[in-house]
């Protein structure tokens, strides 16, 4: 009988430390997951800022202005189109 | 437990320690047993189960200003879209010094109004901004100082990169990014488009498609910029539309503005003019008298009218700008752009269908469009016999010129309503749209268009290969409760390609001067027409359009049937 009461209670002491082990291990997976998708929420930001500059830098008015003065281009005229049909 | 009981009976609560009472002991312990096991197994349930990512108050981070859509154009370049900034605020309350909080800020950002700003953080309440949307550069600056009592909060900014290139479809936003205008006024008006400020960004976000084309829009405006300079002119718009769904591909009005920089949107002078300005249109409207005429099969092709004396109508006398004096057919009614005649047209059309057929083709009515209505058309109130008669040749009823380019790809495209669309759409005609003419009549009245600029008063607009047709139309401004003949207005509505109707091009001019180039004439055959020429030449590749030296067979043929 102080057999059987002692291995129950060594048995629930293990349970219970292994409870809280798994119990640390998951807020701390969970402030990691939370840590996690800030970064991305961060990242898209930035990519955002990214996207909106790369519109910014080739907007047609910047491009036609580099066109001409470095490419030597100017918008097409009607002579310079010919068909054959 | 046996030990236990006897411990208990000692105590002298149970004075007989019968074998009844043991049982019932028993029981009582054995329900404990059983509720703190229940207990103690919830608690470890607890420890077990994750707590959920989704409502983790630490992955948000804190943001008040509204997060709205991107917009790109039909071909998914970006228009406009939400970016990070950190705007500045204080709690008055926890700052000891203001005035020395205020001056070390002013050091940081020197163009911070210092009393406006005093004012406000003694105004009580325990937040104030101090400044919103700060560069990433000041905010460093600012988070260096290291002042209590003030902190950073992010909120989205709403950037415009293409700048003032498609600014009056886009409209522009408040500090608080809510919607002051143009399409940024429609996402605020349907909900479902706007997402609450959840701060972190969705992977999948919504875009807004809109019918413009950049490049297209950025040829148009060019133009126009071009043609204010080339022509001295107040102020230039043009539209390119879709004439099958009628999706705008490009709008400008100059002056125009910067959406990035809010001040400069509320100027007076830098309204929308092709929704809300109203104008009489002149000749351009002869399109849709001589389209009902021939609809109405009031006259045909070969009709003759008398255009050799001005008409006199009570104090009125109705001249020919390209007097002709002669009785002239309908095609050269159209290509002299016959006041006479148009008037004599409209009088066989008769009042009532004559208004009819504007109402049917939208011209008395507003335009619902996403960016809200256009203005309403000033309708004369009793509409008389003159009235017919100078609405014939677009005097005296006033419209935008959206309604204009509207009712002229109606006419062109087979015969079908159009109403004016900025969201992008799928293919071809609207499938429940309105009949307005017949297919013949839009077939006639294409190869008029084409006629016109053939051998008519618009040859300037002839982009060769692209078989343009069209329509000018100058008319004279009201001053003072006189037409002007100086401060004119010209236009032309043209489409193109004339034998298979893709895009309706409408290009205004207000106030052109009569300069060297134009041979110091100032109608819109000489300064309308060849901008939208030099705009077709440059953009219609752009749109699609093929490029060919000849029209169909089946269009020359039409086209010389009509002399």
């Amino acid at each position: 009988m102080r057999i059987v009461t002692f291995f129950l209670a060594t048995i629930l002491v293990a349970l219970a430390a292994v409870i809280y082990q798994v119990k640390y291990e998951t807020r701390s997976l969970d402030n990691r997951v939370a840590s996690l998708q800030r970064g991305i929420a961060e990242e898209r930001d930035v990519i955002a800022i990214l996207r909106a500059e790369w519109s910014h830098l080739n907007r047609p008015a910047r491009l036609e202005r580099l066109a001409r003065a470095h490419l030597g281009l100017r918008p097409i005229q009607g002579n310079q189109i010919s068909t054959d049909d | 437990m046996k030990r236990l009981l006897e411990i208990i009976s000692k105590t002298g609560i149970y004075r007989s320690t019968t074998s009844a009472q043991t049982g019932r002991f028993a029981l009582m312990a054995l329900c404990f047993a059983v509720v703190f096991a229940v207990v103690a197994g919830r608690l470890a349930s607890f420890g077990f189960m994750a707590t959920g990512g989704g409502d983790n108050l630490e992955a948000l981070p804190v943001s008040t200003a509204l997060h709205r859509p991107t917009m790109v154009d039909r071909k998914g370049r970006i228009l406009a879209t939400d970016i990070q900034a950190a705007s500045l605020y204080a709690d008055p309350q926890s700052i000891t010094d203001l005035d020395d909080v205020v001056d070390q800020l002013s050091n940081v950002m020197p163009h911070l109004n210092t009393k406006a700003l005093l004012r406000r953080l003694r105004g009580g309440g325990r937040f104030a901004w101090i400044e919103r949307e700060l560069s990433p550069r000041q905010q460093a600056d600012i988070h260096e100082l290291g002042l209590p009592g003030v902190a950073f909060v992010d909120e989205h900014h709403r950037v415009y990169p293409a700048g003032r290139t498609a600014a009056h479809v886009l409209g522009f936003v408040d500090i608080d990014n809510l919607g002051l205008a143009g399409m940024e006024r429609y996402i605020d008006r349907s909900l479902n488009m706007m997402m609450v400020s959840s701060g972190a960004r969705q992977a999948s976000e919504p875009k807004i498609e809109l019918s413009i084309d950049l490049g297209v829009q950025h040829a148009l405006r060019e133009e126009l910029e071009d043609a204010i300079k080339r022509y001295q002119a107040q102020a230039a718009m043009g539209l390119v539309m879709d004439v099958m769904s009628g999706e705008v591909l490009a709008i400008s009005s100059l002056p125009d503005f910067d959406p990035n920089q809010r001040s400069q949107a509320q100027d007076k002078g830098r309204f929308n003019r092709l929704t809300a300005g109203l104008f009489e249109m002149g000749s351009v409207f002869k399109i849709f008298t001589t389209a009902a005429a021939l609809d109405l099969g009031v006259a045909g092709m070969e009709s003759k009218y008398d255009a050799t004396e001005p008409i006199r109508i009570a104090s009125f006398t109705i001249k020919d700008f390209h007097a002709q004096r002669r009785w002239l057919t309908v095609p050269e009614i159209f290509t002299y752009s016959s006041n006479i005649g148009t008037a004599k047209l409209a009088l066989d059309i008769g009042i009532a269908r004559h208004k009819a057929f504007l109402s049917k083709l939208g011209m008395l009515q507003r335009i619902e469009t996403e960016l809200g209505e256009t203005a309403h058309p000033i309708v004369p109130a009793n509409w008389q016999k003159i009235n017919t008669m100078t609405i014939a040749f677009g005097h005296g009823l006033s419209v935008t010129p959206l309604h204009v380019a509207a009712g002229a790809a109606a006419l062109m495209n087979g015969g079908y309503e159009v109403t004016p669309t900025f969201l992008k759409k799928k293919p071809g005609r609207v499938p429940y749209a309105e009949r307005v003419v017949s297919e013949r009549t839009s077939k006639q009245m294409r190869g008029l268009m084409r006629l016109n600029v053939e051998s008519g008063t618009a040859r300037q607009a002839d982009a060769k290969g692209f078989r343009v047709g069209g329509k000018t139309g100058t008319a004279e401004k009201v001053v003072n409760g006189r037409y002007s003949r100086d401060q004119l207005l010209t236009s032309f509505i043209g489409v193109f390609p004339a034998d298979e109707p893709k895009y309706v091009i409408l290009v205004m001019l207000d106030e052109p001067q009569r300069v060297e180039e134009t041979q110091n004439r100032a109608t819109a055959g000489v300064n309308a027409a060849p901008t939208a020429r030099r705009f077709i030449e440059r953009a219609a590749t752009l749109l699609g359009v093929s490029h060919r030296s000849q029209t169909s067979q089946e269009f020359d043929e039409l086209i010389s049937a009509s002399y």
